[in-house]
């Protein structure tokens, strides 16, 4: 599957080239990542359920992301960045957290 | 069809429309719903989002270069201040250990010192009732010596009078004795300068009070006993020579002066010091 | 037939790629770089990644509400320290003090041998005539001349207390010192300064005249280290108390 040599290709080049984040983003990256890999469970999911479609896939991947950031943006706009931060990775968390419970039934159930 | 029921009732059926964690636990059906209207023309949608995605991200990226640098520095800078005051208050907890202990140990010393103190005067205190430094106050007897009346040469007390009259009480038991308020030391000396008795290089003049701290009970009878005793008894009888000799039971011994040894100095040696 | 997950994973394996699955691969991409790049940035050294500048100024704030904590602590200490210091110099100084006098009172008491200089005077009685009177005259006059330790024969410390008697025996050459008997030659050890002690002897009508009429004779010997090694018994005024 070519989507899962771009996962390994992605890994492979952020292992080699090893860029250093500038200070501003450095709060933002760890909120990304953990919006990304909700997107993608949920990807996984609906491949697995049959319903898989792409373009809801990047959807929910940009969108997720972009409002993650924002939402810890508006938050240290409002000095409340921290807290934010931590609400949003905990609802992500949740979110990931269902999505795999609902691969692990599919796959055992199926 | 909804129900009336109040959202917060948690006993109603669809209480969980309003359940915080039943929305974020709740699987997205976001694929769900996409499936039951496909739209083919997917690749204007996809290109669109995509399009947006890399506006937004562009627009963000040269808003954050702009600000990088300085907010860089800025951190650069409070990292350096954090790292500083940290190294800063390392170094005074260390520092206040140090003075603890120090300060510890002089409270060590002290108590120790107060012991020494306190052994020092102890021994000072039971020396110098003896010694003459201190003045005391007790029982005694108190006697009393003078020319006779008529002035004559035989009927003089001379120094040697007195030096017996004190070596007799001190025989007699005597543990403290003044004349005429000269403490007796170790140093003192009764002797006569011209026509007077001096003790302690004072000069004295008749009548003569010796006071002797001892038991007065013996004492006088004890003074009567010695050399001393019997010489001035025959100095009463014969010629005249006042001597009287008066138990007390309110004596009052002022200390020495001039206790000072100029060449003299300890020497150790087993049990040489007490 | 029910379509199995497996069948499907198998499926997307055995597919051809197509455009959605390279979108799909390069959004992979994205992720897989970014989160390698957040977990080397986790793992570097220094210890505020990812901190907020917020966090960092709260911090900052609280180590220098710390340190200043700190540094009044350590000036109080120090301030305790220093006045313990001085009050443990002054009191060693008193304790020396003091036990300079105790040197002095034990010394006086004869509860301590003495050394320095002095004079030994050796008195020879061949006829058994010096009396008591005369030696107890005799060290009234060393007194005067600023004696400072007395020891007779080796054996009798003479301090303010010490009495002089003459022996039962008068022939017998032999006097009682302090209750302790002393026999002729009487050696007398005297701590002082040697000239005038020697003047005290030798002057005339002094104890060299004395004891020559009596049919003795007196030597006296110089030293510039005497010893008088004997100590007097132990004293106390049980009869009084020192008045403070």
């Amino acid at each position: 599957m070519i989507a899962l040599l771009g996962l390994v290709a992605g890994i492979v080049v952020g292992l080699i080239v090893e860029p250093s984040v500038p200070g501003a983003l450095q709060p933002y990256l760890p909120i990304a990542v953990v919006a990304a890999l909700d997107a993608t469970f949920g990807a996984l999911r609906a491949f697995l359920d049959g319903v898989f479609n792409e373009r809801v896939f990047v959807i929910s991947f940009v969108s997720n992301v972009i409002v993650a950031a924002l939402i810890v943006y508006l938050g240290d706009q409002l000095g409340v960045g921290s807290q934010l931060s931590t609400g949003v990775v905990v609802v992500l968390g949740i979110r990931i957290f269902s999505n795999v419970a609902a691969i692990r039934r599919r796959l055992l159930h199926a | 069809m909804r129900s009336t029921q109040h959202p917060l009732d948690i006993s109603s059926p669809r209480h969980d429309e309003y359940d915080l964690l039943a929305i974020l636990t709740a699987p997205d059906d976001e694929y769900e719903q996409a499936s039951g209207s496909p739209r083919r023309s997917g690749g204007l949608d996809l290109g669109a989002a995509l399009a947006l995605l890399a506006l937004l991200v562009t627009v963000a990226a040269a808003q954050t270069q702009a600000g990088a640098p300085e907010a860089e520095r800025d951190r650069a800078v409070l990292v350096k201040r954090l790292e500083q005051e940290k190294a800063q208050v390392a170094a005074l907890g260390e520092r206040t250990g140090q003075v603890a202990t120090e300060v510890e140990a002089l409270r060590l010393r002290t108590v120790a010192a107060a012991e020494s103190v306190q052994t020092v005067q102890a021994r000072l205190d039971e020396l110098g009732a003896t010694a003459g430094s201190a003045a005391v106050r007790g029982a005694g007897v108190r006697v009393v010596v003078d020319d006779s009346a008529d002035g004559k040469p035989e009927g003089e007390v001379l120094d040697t009078d007195l030096q017996q009259l004190v070596n007799g009480l001190w025989q007699a038991g005597a543990q403290a004795v003044a004349v005429n308020g000269q403490r007796l030391t170790t140093l003192s000396a009764i002797r006569t300068a011209g026509q007077a008795i001096t003790v302690n290089y004072r000069s004295l003049s008749p009548p003569y009070v010796v006071s002797a701290i001892g038991d007065g009970d013996r004492l006088p009878a004890g003074l009567l006993e010695t050399a001393a005793g019997q010489t001035f008894a025959d100095l009463r009888n014969n010629f005249g020579v006042r001597f009287e000799v008066e138990a007390r039971d309110e004596l009052s011994l002022p200390a020495g002066s001039r206790l000072v040894l100029n060449v003299a100095t300890e020497r150790s040696q087993p049990g040489g010091q007490q | 037939m029910p379509d199995r997950p497996l069948d499907r994973v198998r499926r997307g394996f055995a597919a051809r790629p197509s455009r959605s699955q390279a979108v799909v691969a390069v959004l992979l991409a994205l992720l897989g770089f970014a989160g390698t790049v957040q977990v080397s940035e986790v793992r570097s050294d220094d210890a505020y990644v990812g901190t907020r500048r917020d966090d960092l100024v709260q911090l900052l704030q609280s180590l220098s509400v710390a340190q200043s904590r700190a540094s009044d602590q350590l000036a109080e200490l120090e301030q305790t320290r220093d006045a313990l210091q001085l009050s443990s110099q002054q009191r060693r100084v008193a304790l020396e003090e003091s036990q300079d006098r105790l040197e002095t009172l034990r010394l006086l008491s004869g509860r301590s041998s003495a050394i320095g200089p002095g004079v030994t005077i050796t008195i020879e009685d061949p006829d058994g005539t010096v009396a008591a009177a005369t030696l107890l005259n005799a060290v009234e006059e060393l007194r005067d001349s600023g004696a400072e330790a007395i020891e007779i024969n080796d054996s009798a410390r003479v301090v303010a207390q010490t009495w002089f008697a003459d022996g039962a025996d008068p022939a017998d050459a032999t006097l009682v010192v302090d209750s302790r008997a002393v026999s002729a030659p009487y050696v007398v050890e005297v701590i002082g300064d040697p000239d005038t002690l020697v003047e005290a002897v030798a002057f005339p009508g002094g104890l060299t005249d004395e004891v020559e009429a009596l049919g003795g004779t007196v030597t006296i010997a110089k030293s510039d280290e005497l010893q008088v090694e004997s100590l007097a018994p132990e004293r106390a005024v049980t009869f009084g108390e020192p008045i403070t």
